[in-house]
């Protein structure tokens, strides 16, 4: 199967005077996994349910290779969805829950059998297909759901939070899983969750969403190294921001002593990953270092590392995590320790 | 069992279970026991004739108003959290009325004189007034517009448990609206249908101010054989009447529970 090209463009949806989503534009190449990700009420399910077909954008359309879908009713989009509250229908066992849509397109009696059959197969549930849905454990509900919205081979695949009613365990599990059928048919999918972890793990790219807009959209590498906002760079994984005054050429860190070299002329933070930052003399010298002096305050264990909760001379607190085998000559808590980063490593933000 | 219980258990033993004790017996011994009563009701074909007209005419305005309460229900339940209550609300506000008032509401509106007959006589459509009032039409109009607001409720209820994203789920697997409605949205609403056809049936089953008061004599009912025989103090004629309504009412509860069971069954199983 090929996925199709989703695209979003310039697409605004108002509830009364707030917007769920403003000039939304995103472009979901063939067979690509693409995550909007973003806190909630951000307008991630808004999105989805425009592109499903359960509600209509306000402004902006929504194509499917060169379709419009402007008009275009659910049942007539070819997309398959799975819903976070799984959505099985609980009169129909497991096997008839995945024969619905084939169903509903009139697909030959056997070919049906052999469909269901091959999809619960591919979610390893074929020994379940006459139960009904009350007697499946969630992660086997998921499954069903997942098996149902491939089974009819669509060319898109739409997931809502699919996984957040799941613990964790099983919600790695699935991922995988996902991840894996994603790859055997090639749908083009568009995944949604507001756990930046699963996120990060799981698409090609991400979307970060924010009050209904994108606030960058970029693989998961990228994402986390170069974050292109403040917001970004709070909202995936964990950073310090350290204010900073433009310059020319750059910023100037005047709690650290140091001048960052960037193109941005409205750069007031800079966010550096803890694990960017390290004691005087571990980075290897070659690229442009600073170093500069901050008293510990406290020290955490995380297991394969700690962190280091650190003071900066004008009262910033900075993060630093290191791994556990420099963890043996800990400095005492009080002390004023050196530490070093490379410049590269901050990325210089705009206030908003 | 908790304590707090107990006053209620007191007040159902002494307001239901003594008077139904006191209608079995009364029915039953005259003073010595006695099927004399019984006899009665089952050798005057009168008696049988109106029982089972009043079968007739509860089980019409059961399906009556389960026909227009559960459209209604489902209209009500497309729409936004925001309105519901409001249009819950209107169907409710008419049971605040009594059964009495309302009936005599619909003796000014089905009148020779009243406001229906005029206003189309008035706007042209009739030459001169027709009968509808003493009519069996008097009779179902008024009961269903008593009862309809039991059957939306009973609708309404099964409706609300139905997770609505199962419709917008069968939707994007590509059923049409109606497909959706009938393999999804009916076979879990039909119970709620059920449940109301039946309190509905019970009700109707024990109304008498409105055949007596808008239907005509074709018209009477089992309750109205009740409170003539009460009138006359016929006391053991009138509990054996009612003792009837009683055991048939239950029977017939049950039959139509097992029945719609093994239907709801079926249904759910043919349209998967
Ligand atoms: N039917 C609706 N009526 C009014 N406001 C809505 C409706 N659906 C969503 N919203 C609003 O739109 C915003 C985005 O919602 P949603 O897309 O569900 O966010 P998310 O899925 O990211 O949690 C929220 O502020 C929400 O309150
Ligand atoms: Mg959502």
């Amino acid at each position: 199967m090929q996925g199709t090209t989703v695209r979003f463009d310039n697409v605004s949806k108002w509830f009364g005077n707030t917007a769920a989503l403003e000039n939304f534009s995103l472009t979901v190449a063939p067979g690509e996994f693409v995550t909007l990700l973003g806190a909630s009420g951000s307008g991630k399910s808004t999105a989805l349910n425009i592109l499903a077909g359960f509600s209509d954008a306000t402004s902006g359309d929504v194509l499917i290779g060169d379709r419009s879908l402007t008009g275009v009713p659910s049942e007539d989009r070819n997309v398959g969805m799975v819903f976070q509250n799984f959505a099985l229908f609980p009169h129909m066992s497991v096997f008839d829950n995945v024969a619905f849509p084939l169903k509903m397109r009139k697909t030959p009696a056997d070919e049906t059998r052999r469909l269901v059959m091959d999809s619960l197969e591919m979610v390893k549930l074929a020994g379940f297909a006459n139960r009904k849905p009350a007697a499946l454990s969630g992660g086997q509900r998921q499954r069903v759901a997942l098996a149902r919205a491939v089974v009819f081979s669509p060319p898109v695949l739409l997931m809502d939070e699919c996984l957040s009613a799941l613990d964790l365990k099983l919600r790695e599990e699935l991922q995988g899983e996902i991840r894996r059928i994603h790859k055997d048919i090639g749908a083009t999918t568009v995944f949604v969750t507001h756990d930046q972890g699963e996120a990060l793990t799981m698409s090609d790219r991400v979307a970060v969403q924010n009050d209904g807009k994108i606030e960058q959209i970029d693989n998961p590498e990228t994402l986390y190294d170069r974050p292109a906002t403040r917001f970004v760079a709070e909202f995936i994984g964990q950073t310090n921001l350290i204010d900073v005054r433009p310059t020319k050429g750059g910023v100037e860190v005047a709690a650290i002593g140091t001048h960052i070299p960037s193109d941005k002329t409205d750069g007031a933070v800079i966010s550096l990953r803890p694990e960017r930052i390290a004691r005087a003399g571990q980075i290897s010298a070659g690229s442009d270092i600073t170093q500069f002096n901050a008293r510990l305050e406290d020290t955490v264990f995380l297991g394969a590392t700690v962190e280091h909760h650190f003071r900066l001379k004008d009262g910033e607190a900075l993060t630093v995590r290191e791994g556990r085998s420099g963890a043996s000559d800990l400095p005492e808590i009080g002390a004023e320790v050196a530490l070093e980063f490379r410049k590269e490593d901050a990325v210089v933000l705009a206030d908003h | 069992m908790r304590i707090t219980l107990i006053p209620a258990l007191l007040l159902a033993l002494i307001f239901f279970l003594i008077p139904v004790f006191i209608m079995f017996y009364q029915g039953l011994f005259d003073p010595e026991f006695t099927t004399q009563h019984f006899d009665r009701f089952w050798n005057r074909g009168a008696y049988l004739r109106i029982f089972i007209n009043s079968v007739k005419i509860s089980a019409i305005t059961g399906l009556l108003c389960v026909l227009i309460g559960y459209p209604t229900a489902y209209f009500i339940v497309r729409r936004p959290p925001s309105v519901r209550p409001i249009l819950l609300f209107l169907v409710l506000v008419p049971m605040w009325m009594s059964v009495l008032v309302r009936t005599y509401a619909w003796m000014v509106l089905l009148g020779r004189e009243g406001l229906i007959n005029m206003a189309l006589v008035y706007v042209g459509i009739l030459d001169e007034p027709i009968k509808m009032m003493y009519t069996s039409g008097a009779v179902y109009v008024a009961m269903v517009q008593i009862l309809l607001p039991v059957a939306v409720i009973t609708c309404y209820g099964t409706m609300a448990d139905i997770d609505q994203s199962l419709l917008s789920a069968a939707r994007v697997m590509g059923a049409k609206p109606f497909a959706a409605f009938r393999r999804v949205f009916l076979p879990l609403s039909l119970e709620g249908a059920v449940t109301g056809f039946l309190i509905v049936f019970v009700l109707s089953m024990g109304f008498f101010i409105v055949p007596a008061l808008v239907g005509g004599p074709k018209d009477t009912m089992v309750a109205n054989i009740i409170a003539v025989q009460v009138a006359k103090a016929n006391w053991g004629f009138a509990a054996s009447v009612a003792l009837i309504l009683l055991v048939f009412t239950l029977i017939a509860m049950t039959l139509i529970r097992v029945v719609s069971k093994r239907l709801i069954y079926s249904a759910r199983e043919e349209t998967s």
